[in-house]
């Protein structure tokens, strides 16, 4: 059997030997499913933690500012505009809290004192 | 004389070649260097040893090709090719009996010896294993027939020699669906590229043998006055039969 070309026939038995042992180590390294993406032995079990309850802080925003309107309608001083008051977005809180009252409207200005027709008469007599 | 040197050149690039794999491999070592005391070790040795079985059957289908082709008749020296071509069938044997018995110890697969050898009997994948013990006999029977020429005539020979083709699609088949590494990347390009392999030198083989016939059959043809014939083509040797094998 290795008697012509002795050396070319040694010479591929190891390097099928040498490819053998690559191989045997690239398998290994892919695990036993063959894809290195699935690990050979189970993930750590874990358990999972409970989520921790946390208070809508948007209703507590939005009940201030509906006192603060309230408060505000009962002051004498004309009330701020609704556009500045108004959250920038609706929220289904803002829904079930108690609606304001609309804003009032503002003072209507005093009628516009009607000039007089007629020259106050002086009691200078000229 | 000639032949000779050209033998000692082979050897050498044969050399440098191994060479070059043997860095290559030993670059990675580090990395990939196996566990000997793995719970897995046999089943990682076995898939191992098949991808070395298969590229064994390869190339032995390769250099069997190349014979009756010539396709290397420029860059090898035909009696080094027919002398390699039966040194793989055998060792291509070596390793698939390997192949199939370091399976037996492995704890998780049990696979009984009988279940290994009798075809579609395992409980592992039967159909995929049983084409693998057809390959395997398939192959013990082809290798013999390197020392039985003599009793075995042309036409017979040829036969029998084809069936190599089917074997290696029973190989690649058992390779497919019984290993778990189809899957991965690296398999399926070994996979397509000696399939691929295969089939150039076997179109290369069936072309050339269609020029050899159609050069037969003009020089069989009646020759035409001097004046009017076309200058004949160059002599070739009209058969592409293998050579006797040089034991």
């Amino acid at each position: 059997m290795l008697t012509k070309f002795r050396l070319s026939k040694i010479t591929s038995l190891v390097a099928s030997a040498l490819l053998f042992l690559t191989l045997w180590g690239v398998i290994e390294a892919a695990g036993w499913s063959g894809s290195a993406a699935a690990p050979p032995s189970p993930a750590p079990v874990s358990f999972a933690q409970e989520p921790v309850p946390t208070e809508p802080p948007p209703v507590v925003v939005q009940r201030t500012i509906v006192v603060r309107r309230i408060h505000q309608l009962g002051e004498t001083e004309p009330p701020a505009p609704a556009a500045a008051l108004a959250p920038s977005a609706p929220s289904s809180v803002q829904a079930q809290a108690p609606a304001a009252p609309p804003p009032q409207a503002a003072p209507q200005p005093a009628p516009p004192s009607q000039p007089n027709p007629k020259p106050v008469a002086s009691t200078r007599a000229s | 004389m000639e032949a000779t040197a050209k033998a000692v050149r082979i050897t050498l690039w044969f050399v440098l070649a191994f060479i070059a794999g043997a860095v290559v491999a030993g670059s990675s070592f580090p990395t990939h260097w196996p566990e000997l005391n793995s719970i897995h070790m046999y089943w990682y040795m076995g898939r191992a040893s098949g991808f070395i079985a298969f590229g064994l059957l390869l190339a032995s289908v390769v250099l069997g090709l190349a014979i009756s082709s010539r396709v290397f008749d420029g860059l090898l020296v035909r009696p080094w090719v027919f002398e390699m071509h039966q040194f793989m069938s055998l060792y291509v044997l070596f390793i698939m009996f390997f192949h199939a018995l370091i399976m037996l110890p492995d704890p998780y697969a049990k696979f009984e010896l009988w279940r290994l050898l009798v075809g579609f009997a395992s409980p592992y994948r039967p159909l995929a294993v049983g084409a693998g013990a057809i390959a395997l006999y398939g192959t013990v029977i082809v290798s013999l027939s390197f020392y039985m020429k003599g009793r075995i005539d042309q036409r017979g020979w040829r036969m029998l020699h084809y069936t190599t083709f089917g074997l290696f699609v029973l190989g690649m088949v058992h390779g497919i669906y019984a290993g778990t590494d189809s899957g991965a990347q690296w398999a399926q390009i070994i996979y397509l590229s000696a399939g691929l392999t295969v089939l150039f030198f076997t179109l290369f083989r069936i072309l050339a043998a269609r020029s050899v016939a159609r050069r037969e059959k003009a020089q069989a043809a009646p020759r035409k006055p001097i004046a009017e014939a076309a200058p004949p083509p160059a002599a070739e040797p009209a058969t592409v039969a293998e050579p006797a094998p040089a034991q």
